[in-house]
């Protein structure tokens, strides 16, 4: 006895195969038209994940008893200096910083964002942030790199890649207190470093910083409860003074205008 | 199965599958593991704790200040039930301990749906829900921890926090009100951790409080289990609650005077977290040339000696 398959001839299976193989493919080919399309190159001020320019006012919540007056001579409490670093601080003699003209040395890039002040930031360019201070009438600059376009997008999913860490390059020209900062963003994160510092203090009382630390900075900013917030992470790396990296986070809140903007100099801040 | 099935299958998993992988493009951040607080800012009133007479920076309202004002420290021994009260979860992430993050993956789709929190003190454990359920109703019981739920911005992890029992802002005796809540955000930089917290408390303060903190990334750190016992150590009769009638605390200005602080300034509220505080505030009644007491407390080395 003989047996002959019989093959079904319904028109349905054979509509959702070409189907489900139609959205496939497409998928593939819109992922191949991305991956060979040119990447957009946007500045840094183009590319900002936030906007940070606007006026910011200090928060002093925390750490008010050294930042809100000048504290007494050798009080390093919290701070991590080695014995050099508290010899040093315990020399400290305001009258001859001012005989020198030195009554910004707290104003420096080491301290400057746990002073009790307002920021007023701007982009002075597509490259560079700018950061004014009212109290010390501070100015830092944050250079970027020239923007370059990003490697195309790969499959099977994943975030972007991670950073190496920020690190700047032995700057030529004169130190200063404000150094000079590379940055960059790292997905929302406004990340900073700067060398090419004068030597400064991490308190108003002299507490030091020597003119080979490193600040690396962390910019973040959120929207709780109606507000919008800065927070900043420093990060102070010294093996001269400190016995090792010194780590605070500093809140700031946004202003709506520039009517508490009051410009100080440092000896009156 | 027929080839035209066959097909149909392979295509619906091929699809199913670039869903997935689009699910994982999301940008989550690893917390996991032991971390260890960071004490470069406020390590005195951390660690060994915070002095009568401190509200510096704490928009507390009178109301507040009086019921600080009150507040004795021998209250911890008197009332037993203090003895083995945790730190809320907003006072916890001060770091008065070390801390352990473990989070929960969805079998499937591999992605967080909470991270637990395990802070070494009095087992603080706490969990936040990433899984997007809501918060429990008004009438819900209310924990030292309270009920998280979070969220992804970008690379920060975005916390709520509700129904938290009273506890304090500052351990000296400002307290928190059982009403408040609290947002975090917590940011990785390589390895450190850093966590703000916003407190909206209407009852005890006139404006949010924010604080900000860092942890250390410690793999060789384990916290221990800290269970606290009750035991009876105080010799205050039963029921008595050692407190301050107002103007009767001699401690009042004794933090500001030692550091030579203005005494407005440490009687707190919201002018004193402001940058104009400082040209108005009046002069110190006293003003110490020199450290003499706490010069290098917690600076990793030294301790806090008297």
């Amino acid at each position: 006895m003989k047996f002959r398959m019989v093959k079904r001839t319904s028109p349905l299976p054979k509509v959702m195969a070409v189907g489900v193989a139609i959205l496939s493919l497409g998928g593939i080919v819109v992922t191949a038209a991305e991956a060979a399309a040119p990447a957009q190159v946007r500045s840094p001020r183009e590319a900002a994940p936030f906007d940070l320019t606007g006026y910011w006012t200090a928060v002093v919540s925390e750490d008010w008893r050294w930042r809100m007056v000048t504290p007494a001579k050798g009080d390093f409490a919290s701070l991590p200096l080695n014995d050099e670093g508290v010899k040093v601080g315990n020399e400290w003699d305001p009258a001859k910083d001012a005989a020198a003209g030195a009554q910004c040395k707290a104003f420096g890039a080491g301290g400057i964002m746990r002073m009790p002040t307002r920021l007023h930031i701007t982009w002075q360019d597509d490259l560079t942030l700018k950061v004014e201070t009212d109290h010390g009438q501070q100015t830092r600059l944050f250079r970027f790199a020239a923007p370059r376009p990003a490697p195309a997008a790969g499959g099977g999913g994943g975030g972007p890649p991670a950073l190496p860490p920020l690190n700047p390059a032995p700057v030529a020209g004169a130190a200063s207190l404000q150094g000079n900062t590379v940055a960059r963003w790292n997905v929302n994160t406004l990340e900073g470093a700067t060398n090419n510092l004068l030597a400064g203090y991490l308190r108003r009382n002299g507490a030091p910083y020597s003119e080979n630390a490193i600040v690396f900075e962390y910019w973040t900013q959120h929207t709780d409860f109606g507000d919008t917030w800065l927070t900043i992470t420093t990060v102070v790396r010294d093996p001269k003074y400190l016995r090792q990296e010194m780590i605070t986070s500093s809140s700031f809140k946004k202003l709506p205008d520039a009517s508490k903007w009051t410009p100080l100099p440092c000896d009156k801040a | 199965m027929r080839t035209s099935c066959r097909a149909a299958a392979f295509g619906l998993l091929f699809c199913a599958s670039a869903l997935i992988g689009q699910g994982a493009n999301a940008q989550e951040i690893d917390f996991t593991g032991e971390w260890r607080p960071i004490y470069h800012e406020d390590g005195p009133e951390r660690r060994p704790g915070p002095e009568l007479g401190d509200y510096a920076g704490i928009p507390i309202n009178d109301s507040t200040r009086l019921r600080a004002d009150s507040y004795s420290p021998e209250r911890i021994i008197a009332v037993t039930e203090n003895g083995c009260r945790q730190h809320s979860a907003d006072y916890s992430m001060r770091g008065l301990a070390n801390l352990r993050i473990m989070r929960e993956l969805d079998p499937v789709t591999q992605q967080a749906v909470s991270f637990h929190t395990r802070i070494g003190f009095h087992t603080m454990d706490r969990t936040i829900y990433l899984d997007g359920r809501p918060h429990p109703g008004p009438q819900a019981p209310h924990t030292w921890q309270g009920f998280s739920t979070a969220e992804w911005k970008g690379n920060q992890l975005a916390i709520t926090t509700t129904h938290l029992k009273e506890n304090y802002h500052r351990r000296n005796g400002i307290p928190s009100g059982p009403n408040r809540t609290f947002t975090e955000r917590w940011v990785r930089h390589g390895d450190v951790l850093t966590v703000v917290t916003i407190v909206d408390d209407p009852e005890m303060l006139t404006e949010r409080f924010v604080r900000s903190q860092s942890w250390m990334l410690d793999p060789g750190q384990h916290v221990v289990a800290n269970p606290c016992e009750y035991g009876g150590e105080s010799t205050y009769a039963v029921g008595t609650v050692p407190a301050y009638l107002p103007g009767t605390n001699p401690f009042i200005n004794e933090f500001a005077d030692r550091w030579g602080l203005p005494r407005s300034g440490a009687r707190g509220g919201a002018a004193t977290m402001y940058p104009e505080f400082r040209l108005k505030m009046e002069k110190p009644a006293t003003t110490p040339e020199k450290c003499t007491l706490y010069c290098k407390c917690m600076n990793d080395v030294d301790a806090c000696p008297d």
